[in-house]
């Protein structure tokens, strides 16, 4: 996959600082060994429109000849800043500005645009989950990608709701022995694993993007599926046994006003049959 | 001392005209600037009337040196023909109708640019889109950036085999010393690829950089439809003279080239895209008159499509395999 990756290889440790800061930030910084190569460089690929493109970048720190750009990574000077802008009235020179929260990088901005430098020149580095304002968006951005995470380690592919929802339906279905009585803990557990579903549903719904709404939708009709087919293939019984309880009290009190309405009417139909209602 | 022409070919005169004259009005320039607009594909009853338009315009813009040029034949690059051979500076830059330039510098970058590089044929840019663009414009906008930046010889150098017509300049000696002329047969749609590729004939080099105009487009699904396959078209008459023998095989790679970008997008813009880069290549196959290899392209996409579904499903069992499943 073709990303959009700042790197800064230096000598031996000779910005500890910047590549501190930089490892803040999670932007890559590789140390050579070789004490005697004096060079350090920024080099920025981005990817633009499915091809990539990379620029080799000055700083404070270092000047070289091939590059084609300028980043600003801290706060500086007006001096070296009119030399940037001297420079950028080539074509292919333009101004990155690194945008992280150590640094006001708006003041260098307004710097920049008060020196007469048009917008076109400059470019804003955005870390992955930095906020583009509306007055940041008149700038051309490249956002990185994220560089050596645990997000961006593969992930677990498949999806945690049916373990979750596994516990949701212990409560319900699990078989209780008839001559065992159950202990106080073992309920205690149940519902904690309860709770452990309810507040797996409150996270989901916290922190859900579209594409994981849609996927929790296929989920939960998946897991319902395959529930279905499984008791009654395997573990009928579970059901049933489980539920009977469940059962009588539903049937008998809590559906009595529904059953009623139905009787009603079955007498009304022999009534009728019997010639005894007109 | 620079002197600056800009060419303008136009259809019609649409509103569109007057904001890139006053957009050219606003730029920061130390040398003289002429605008020539040049009048193509209009039906001899609008003469009067469209001439009468331009000339409002004309009035209207005095501080602009402007000349008018009518054809009385249609074709976009005829157009561009007729405003270079008429272009009195040492340097034709090239926009089209819908463009408005956003910076006040960008002028001056191209002059300065081509005066700094001697050696230089051409420099181009980029388009940029406006706030109001809609859905066709954007996905517009993405297949033009998309096949201008494949154009890229090397990932860390700016320099391009072709540029996108609507904003590029050229150096008028260079045309006339290397004999470097728009096809006239041309009339439409991927007009500017066979100038360019004379030019990558003859080493010249051209230059891509960052300059943005902004591309005020209003396209619909149908209107979409029919400029890509009249790209496509035009695709297939500049490589009758400039044959190139890899071009029976980019059907179908165009689509896997960019699935690295296609992949961060929306199912439905990503059928659209597929739909776009079909219809161009229907484009091309038509004019060649080798529409069983069209057909042949969709086919292997269409198989390509399934190994790779199977493979993912195959990917999925045995991650579960391995996971076990608890009922």
């Amino acid at each position: 996959m073709k990303e959009n990756h700042l790197t800064f290889s230096n000598a031996a440790e000779t910005y500890q600082d910047l590549s501190e800061l930089l490892r803040y930030l999670n932007i890559s910084s590789i140390a050579h060994p070789s004490s005697d190569s004096q060079k350090s460089e920024f080099l920025l690929s981005a990817n633009k429109f499915g091809q990539s493109v990379s620029r080799q970048l000055e700083s404070i720190v270092n000047s070289n000849a091939k590059a084609t750009g300028f980043i600003i990574l801290r706060p500086i000077g007006v001096d070296i800043l009119n030399d940037v802008v001297d420079k950028a009235k080539n074509v292919h020179y333009q101004i990155y500005i690194l945008a992280h929260v150590l640094y006001d990088y708006r003041k260098v901005l307004a710097q920049l645009l008060s020196l007469g430098v048009p917008k076109n020149k400059i470019i804003l580095i955005l870390g992955r989950q930095q906020i583009c304002t509306n007055e940041l968006a008149a700038f051309e951005q490249v956002r990185l990608s994220e560089h050596n995470t645990k997000a961006s380690l593969p992930k677990f592919e498949g999806s945690t709701l049916p373990y979750a929802f596994m516990h949701f339906l212990i409560f319900f279905l699990s078989p209780r022995p008839q001559n065992l009585s159950l202990g106080y803990v073992t309920y205690g557990h149940r519902i904690i694993d309860l709770f452990y579903f309810f507040s797996y549903v409150v996270r989901m719904c916290a922190f859900i993007t579209f594409y994981r709404f849609r996927h929790l939708l296929l989920m939960i009709f998946y897991s319902f599926r395959h529930l279905l087919l499984m008791i009654f293939y395997r573990a009928r019984h579970f059901l049933i046994f489980s539920s009977r309880k469940l059962w009588h009290y539903l049937w008998n009190f809590a559906l009595y006003p529904v059953r009623k309405v139905f009787w009603f009417t079955h007498y009304q139909y022999r009534k009728r049959m019997r010639g005894e209602l007109e | 001392m620079n002197s600056l022409s800009i060419v303008i070919p136009i259809r019609r005169c649409e509103p569109s005209l007057l904001v890139l004259l006053k957009s050219i009005l606003r730029q920061e320039i130390n040398f003289s600037v002429e605008v020539i607009v040049v009048l193509n594909s209009f039906e001899p009853s609008d003469f009067d009337v469209l001439k009468t338009e331009l000339q409002v315009i004309q009035n209207e813009l005095k501080v602009l040196d402007m000349k008018l040029i009518f054809l009385d034949r249609s074709g976009v690059n005829r157009a561009r023909n007729a405003g270079l051979l008429a272009a009195a500076g040492s340097i034709v830059v090239f926009f089209d109708d819908d463009c408005e330039l956003d910076s006040s510098n960008l002028l001056s970058m191209h002059a300065l640019h081509h005066q700094a590089h001697p050696t230089l044929f051409g420099l181009g840019g980029v388009y940029k889109l406006n706030a109001e663009a809609g859905y066709f414009d954007r996905l517009y906008h993405y297949i033009q950036m998309r096949w201008l930046y494949e154009g890229l010889l090397y990932s860390e150098d700016t320099a391009t085999r072709y540029l996108i017509g609507g904003h590029f300049s050229v150096k008028k000696v260079m045309t006339e010393n290397y004999h470097i002329q728009f096809n006239d047969e041309v009339v439409y749609g991927g007009s500017e690829l066979e100038f360019f590729l004379q030019a990558e004939r003859q080493n010249l080099r051209v230059e891509l950089s960052e300059l943005a105009v902004i591309h005020h487009t209003n396209e619909s699904f149908i209107s979409l439809t029919r400029k890509l396959f009249k790209q496509g078209k035009g695709k297939a008459i500049s490589e009758k003279r400039y044959a190139d023998p890899s071009t029976q095989f980019r059907a179908s790679q165009s689509v896997n080239k960019s699935k690295d970008l296609i992949g961060r997008l929306p199912v439905i813009s990503k059928m659209l895209l597929g739909y776009y880069n079909y219809i161009f290549w229907l484009g091309y196959y038509h004019y060649r008159k080798q529409l069983p290899l069209f057909f042949r392209h969709v086919m292997q996409d269409i198989f390509l499509f399934k190994s790779k579904l199977s493979e993912q499903v195959e990917r999925q069992k045995k991650i579960k395999e391995q996971r076990g499943d608890r009922f």
